[in-house]
């Protein structure tokens, strides 16, 4: 691997701020691979590549999640987000649709969605005239995943 | 683990485009309730039609930057299979017969690049309008039909 770039605006400790986010977006990669084998969904893993004036250049993993005919992209964007410690996105391909952001909030993940309502089940749309789609936000666990998955297929 | 691919490195730099315009029409529709309620001026030697015109074309300008990402990503393939530089209708649909890409999403293409080149050349033909997300999607599932790799 070549050498790494540095930050053109470094944060104090930005090496470690760095391979914390790594870390953690390695964790939810990892977690995400376990949810998906539970569910007999094939999964590959990419490293990607990302850029950041305040913690460098540095080098990530991505999923892709085959689900019957439907392939999603687990992809992480941004250490710094506002509201957030960094966000990973899911999205449909190969259209690279959104279909949700997953944001790290201290040690937890929470994610919002923004689905058809005609997606969800009748008893649980929600009754708003001026738009076809609904947010849903919600902690991001296996639970949450699943759901959003069957809501995307 | 798998490294990411070029073709995979060029549809994340066309959705980042996209990203990119999400944070400037947040950042315009937040300027517009600062300068309506007083906690904002416009910027000197500006006047309110300036605003508004940056408001009526951020989103064909993005237009204009992800049709550019989507060409630059298409050249770079295309390049490593012949010498020359096909006008882009052209190599839309050279592309598209070698990989096979239906009918109708080379058409959706073709949609996407008359509607880019009316903005650039202003006024010139009535082309019906595509919006920016329904562009991306466009142009990644049409770009998705290249390889994985390629020598950039």
């Amino acid at each position: 691997m070549s050498q790494l770039k540095l930050p053109k605006k470094p944060v104090p400790d930005w090496e470690k701020v760095r391979d914390e986010w790594v870390r953690a977006v390695e964790q939810l990669v990892a977690d995400v691979e376990a949810w998906c084998k539970a569910n007999d969904w094939p999964t590959r893993r990419i490293e990607k590549r990302l850029e950041d004036s305040r913690i460098g250049e540095y080098y990530a993993p991505a999923l892709v999640i085959q689900v019957d005919l439907v392939k999603l992209m687990l992809e992480p964007v941004a250490r710094y987000t506002p509201g957030s410690d960094g966000v990973v996105d899911l999205y449909l391909m190969p259209a690279y649709a959104d279909a949700a952001s997953i944001f790290r909030r201290g040690s937890r993940w929470e994610f919002f969605a923004v689905i058809t309502a005609d997606k969800l089940p009748e008893d649980e749309r929600p009754f708003q005239p001026d738009s076809d789609v609904v947010g849903m936000p919600g902690v991001f666990d296996k639970a949450s995943f699943t759901d959003l998955v069957q809501l995307l297929k | 683990m798998a490294r990411q691919r070029v073709r995979d490195e060029w549809l994340e730099r066309i959705k980042a485009v996209e990203r990119e315009f999400l944070v400037a029409q947040t950042a315009v529709e937040d300027f517009w309730t600062a300068l309506n309620s007083g906690i904002t001026e416009l910027p000197a030697k500006t006047k309110a039609r300036d605003a508004q015109a940056t408001s009526d074309h951020l989103e064909g300008t993005y237009l204009i930057r992800l049709f550019a990402a989507f060409e630059s990503g298409l050249r770079s393939y295309y390049a490593t299979l012949k010498d020359t530089t096909p006008a882009m209708k052209d190599l839309i649909d050279a592309i598209a017969a070698r990989r096979n890409v239906s009918d109708e999403l080379r058409d959706e293409v073709h949609e996407v690049r008359e509607y880019r080149n009316s903005l650039v050349h202003e006024g010139e033909n009535e082309i019906e309008p595509v919006a920016l997300s329904v562009a991306r999607s466009r142009l990644c599932t049409y770009f998705a039909r290249l390889p994985d790799d390629w020598k950039s």
